[in-house]
């Protein structure tokens, strides 16, 4: 791999830039589009065409850091990105990066489907099901705690909302 | 795990506990408490009638109404709340004007006609106020003032669209064309008042009515066609614009007790009955009183009625915003005619 | 005098103090679920206290508000996720010392100062109600903007890495700020077309997902499914040494008191300038500002409870609410048919002294729920994390759903999420991005009210900066900002390079 791949502040950098570039560009249009009808000072989007200029400039900042930066090892890395690291947390056994995005991704995937269930099946049952789901995914495997937990939670949080304090729930 | 369970318990334990606040429900509609959309934040004008209203309602059906306070962009998020709820009337909304205008605002595709009125209760006064520090006496010395600097005398209002808009509209059709700055809330325009900010603005009654009690704010006129009682001195200000009345006599808060298009016609009366039953109730009427709050229930009665006000309003309200360049749609794109002179 | 006997008299009413525990217990338990925040509990309170009395309503609402404030600290400190937007800073702190297995010592940090700065502002609102609202009423829209800006200077304080990807984060929150109706001109912006969007973003739920969904997340991407947030040390820390925070907090309180008073400022903000002061006033703090160091913690809890004296000057004296409780309570005088204002402190003195006593009282319970509440609750991270995340996830969609009723706010909740973890994941960090969408859109609109008020006047620049107020502030702002430019930190460096040798 080129040395350059490995520096993920460059990546950043360039995230970041490109993203902001996109934002003053379309608040640079919004502006021109709203110009006959407002004076300039007043337009909505004057604002926001001041923070994509600035934006842009820490984009290239950043760019110009990453490429100072030393390319960093990918242990160390993985050590950094998190952003406080896990005093308690007792070593994970080691899994690969896409296969940790995919674990992430998936959770993503079941809290949606829970929200989509809210509306289909109702509160109590989406919720004791996604919580099922839930720890099992994580890891969970004593079927009794699983039970109470997934039975027990939903109606406690719809005792204290819908009865406790009048709130609709989904 | 034990722990957990003995937490869950209290927690359920509260919860049971909690809900012996709750009166006991009725057989007939209401199937228990029914929520109260208000789609402004709480403190403003339209909340405070509509909790007022929702007390009053809620003794007449013997339940609770829960007032819910859910604002943002002018009123139609709440509004588009009370739409997507369940028809089966346990959501019901309680609103000021804007739903006359966010179609021409380009605020939502939502209007009157998606709702259909219970009962149009009442209209809050807008009143015109100065500073008590201000040089300003009467509302001739303020108009004399906007006439001889068009542009600079400034005045606060809550934005385009908004009923503070509307009232700065009337004055310009008189030719006074006041420098305009929009804060985010009726409370910031009275504010910007205090705090010598602006010269002027416009407010409704309720919201002002300690403060000029206090001499904090001085009132210069009623935009009207009749004075307060309270303030038999203050000119309304048909008085002293020409040809006005056909703008002025128009209430410009009409706060009313609407439910969507397909809640059932049978909860519809119900709610209508209670409602007419509500506004009987001397606590609420005192309180109307009090607050010199006009009771628009007593000047429109049925169903017809009611939307027959609408639909003026909307007319009115909507070229008159289009015709000051405001609008970002023509009233006619949604068949909303100019209403006969 | 009249005021000490009105008050005291109240504290020896049972009834009185009966109303004030219930609000309070109330208060406790809403405050700690995430996403149900005290405006939204006192809010559906008040529908229910329709028919009491009119003391009975003021000493639940009061305890309610009191307790409801600090117990967002519970679930900031505990699980990372701010309770309501005020608890964010608390979550800076707070939540790596529980991390550290000290949760029990930030708890009894959070209770004790939430303690003195609720008191501090009680007092303050008893003694100079009327002074400190004339102070307020002189805030103008250039002074909001100044004022706006000073606090997003503090963000150099809320990232402990790089100073550029926290100055990013931050941008990117004032960006979604934007988002919405634009309160000035009344047109949609930056809403792509989503007629949901058009009320802005919802503050509670970006915060949830934000904090609360990112962490769920980061958890399963780091798979620690076995471990527990921490294991809870004895470590009991003697009162008299967390009572060393004490003359500082009371300067963070002033902070809180006088912010609370500016309508349309409020809580978030109040404790953000706090902890950038902190930042500025604690040389050696015990570690390094946000890995855990206990006087983060006393300035964001000591500043947002002293709110809530600030927040009720100027619904008292004005009928103007400071925040969206003091709005609420507004409503229950109204619908008691009393009516606040000017003349309210010599007419409904009563009145006064009912929700002067109710906040103290409130006070006391704080104290005495907080220190009972603490040890037990604490023990919250014992439970593994694969339970307890599930848990986590369920409360962030309820808490995202319930304040505004709508499924598009826990579609937003999902987004927030995964933004925050990935910002997380690439070393930038969330609290800048809360710091952004607290202040952005106040930035926004009041700079250009401030530009339409100073164009039509006959001395723009003169309308627009001479007054005493906005000149202190300019100051402090720009050297705020020039003090923390790198050329300023090495001319520094090197002048105390030099003295040394």
């Amino acid at each position: 791999m080129k040395k350059w791949l490995k520096k993920p502040a460059l990546w950043d950098g360039l995230a970041v830039t490109a993203l902001s570039l996109g934002f003053l560009i379309y608040s640079i249009v919004q502006f021109q589009a709203m110009q006959h009808k407002v004076q300039w000072i007043m337009s909505p989007y004057l604002f926001p065409m001041m923070i994509g200029v600035f934006a842009v400039a820490l984009g290239a900042s950043m760019i110009r850091e990453g490429l100072k930066a030393q390319p960093a090892a990918p242990k160390a890395d993985a050590a950094e990105t998190g952003e406080q690291p896990d005093a308690a947390a007792e070593p994970a056994p080691h899994r690969s990066a896409l296969r940790m995005t995919l674990d992430a991704l998936t959770v993503v995937a079941l809290t949606v489907l829970y929200d989509l269930a809210l509306g289909w099946i109702g509160f109590l049952p989406a919720t004791a099901v996604y919580l099922a789901l839930m720890m099992l995914f994580l890891g969970e495997r004593r079927w009794y705690v699983m039970l109470i937990a997934a039975a027990a939670t939903p109606f406690a949080l719809y005792a204290i909302f819908k009865l406790g304090l009048n709130v609709r729930l989904p | 795990m034990n722990r957990m369970l003995r937490m869950l318990t209290v927690l359920v334990l509260i919860a049971s506990l909690s809900t012996f606040a709750f009166p006991a429900f009725a057989d007939d509609y209401p199937f228990g408490s029914v929520t109260m959309i208000i789609p402004y934040t709480a403190g403003g004008t339209t909340d405070l009638v509509g909790r007022q209203f929702a007390k009053a309602l809620g003794k007449v059906l013997n339940t609770t109404f829960v007032a819910e306070n859910q604002g943002g962009a002018s009123g139609s998020i709440g509004c588009q709340a009370a739409l997507d709820a369940e028809k089966d009337g346990s959501v019901v909304l309680f609103t000021a004007e804007s739903l006359g205008t966010q179609r021409v605002m380009d605020i939502s595709t939502m209007s009157y006609a998606d709702f259909d009125p219970i009962l149009v209760v009442a209209n809050d006064p807008k009143v015109i106020v100065v500073s008590g520090k201000s040089p300003f006496n009467t509302i001739d010395e303020l108009l004399a003032e906007i006439a001889a600097k068009p542009n600079k005398v400034q005045m606060s209002y809550t934005g385009p669209g908004g009923s503070g808009h509307v009232q700065a509209l009337i004055l310009n059709q008189f030719g006074y064309y006041p420098a305009l700055t929009a804060y985010s809330g009726g409370n910031d325009c009275y504010i910007a008042v205090m705090g010598d900010q602006v010269v002027f603005t416009n407010s409704n009654y309720s919201t002002v009515a300690s403060l000029i009690e206090s001499g904090d704010l001085k009132l210069l006129a009623v935009c009207a066609t009749e004075r307060l009682e309270k303030y038999p001195d203050v000119p309304a200000l048909s008085e002293k614009l020409e040809n006005s009345e056909a703008y002025l006599s128009i209430p410009y808060t009409p706060l009313s007790l609407l439910v969507a298009r397909d809640v059932p016609e049978e909860i519809k009366e119900q709610l209508r009955a209670a409602a007419q039953e509500a506004v009987k109730d001397p606590e609420f009427v005192g309180w109307m009183e009090k607050n010199s709050i006009e009771k628009l229930y007593e000047k429109y009665t049925t169903v017809e009625e009611m939307n027959a006000f609408y639909s003026e309003w909307e007319s009115v309200v909507s070229w008159l915003i289009y015709d000051a360049g405001a609008a970002v749609y023509s009233p006619a794109d949604f068949g909303i005619e100019r209403a006969a002179e | 005098m009249d005021m000490l006997q009105g008050v005291f008299s109240l504290f020896a009413d049972p009834r009185f103090i009966l109303y004030v525990l219930i609000g309070s217990v109330a208060g406790l338990f809403v405050g700690a679920i995430p996403g149900l925040s005290v405006s939204m509990a006192t809010a559906l309170l008040v529908s229910i206290t329709y028919t009491w009395q009119t003391s009975d309503a003021l000493a639940t609402v009061m305890g309610v508000y009191v307790v409801g404030v600090f117990s967002g600290a519970l679930s900031a400190i505990l699980i990372n996720i701010p309770g309501a937007p005020s608890s964010v800073v608390t979550t800076l702190d707070g939540y790596p010392m529980a991390k550290r297995g000290e949760a029990w010592k930030a708890l009894k940090y959070a209770t004790i100062y939430s303690f003195v700065g609720s008191v501090f502002g009680l007092v303050v609102m008893a003694l100079l109600a009327r002074p400190i609202t004339d102070i307020a009423l002189q805030f103008q829209p250039m002074d909001y903007f100044l004022l706006a800006f000073f606090g997003l200077a503090t963000v150099g304080g809320l990232t402990t890495k790089s100073f550029t990807k926290g100055l990013f984060s931050a941008l990117i929150g004032i960006v979604l700020s934007l988002v919405g109706m634009d309160s000035v001109m009344g047109t949609p912006r930056l809403t792509l077309g989503l007629q949901n969007l058009k009320a802005g973003i919802p503050t509670v739920p970006a915060l949830v997902g934000l904090f609360g969904f990112a962490e769920v997340l980061s958890v399963v991407y780091d798979g620690i499914r076995d471990g527990k947030v921490s294991s809870l040390g004895q470590q009991n820390v003697p009162t008299r040494t967390i009572l060393r925070e004490l003359p500082r907090s009371l300067y963070y309180s002033v902070i809180g008191t006088l912010v609370g008073a500016l309508p349309g400022a409020g809580g978030p903000v109040a404790s953000f300038l706090a902890y950038g002061q902190a930042k500025k006033l604690v040389r050696k703090p015990s570690r390094p500002f946000g890995e855990g160091a206990y006087e983060g913690l006393v300035a964001s809890e000591s500043a947002n409870n002293a709110c809530i004296g600030g927040a009720l000057i100027p619904m008292l004296t004005l009928a103007i609410p400071g925040d969206a409780v003091t709005a609420i309570i507004l409503s229950v005088f109204t619908i008691h048919g009393l009516k606040p204002g000017p003349t309210f402190l010599r007419t409904g003195a009563a009145h006064f002294y009912e929700i002067l006593a109710g906040g103290l009282i409130g006070c006391v319970f704080l104290l005495l729920l907080g220190l009972l509440v603490a040890p037990r609750i604490s023990r919250i991270i014992n439970v593994p994390k694969r339970i307890l995340m599930p848990i986590v996830a369920v409360l962030c969609v309820i808490g995202a759903y319930a304040c505004n009723k709508r499924m598009f706010d826990v579609g937003l909740m999902i987004f927030f999420g995964v933004l925050g973890f990935v910002l997380r994941r690439r070393g930038f960090s969330s609290a800048p991005v809360t710091l952004g969408l607290v202040l952005g859109g106040m930035m926004d609109s009041n700079f250009r009210r401030a530009m339409s008020l100073a164009s039509t006047s006959a001395n723009p620049l003169a309308t627009a900066f001479w007054r005493p107020i906005t000149m202190v502030l300019l100051v402090l702002t720009i050297l705020t900002l020039v003090t923390n430019t790198p050329a300023w930190k090495k001319w520094r460096a090197r002048r105390r390079a030099k003295a040394a040798s």
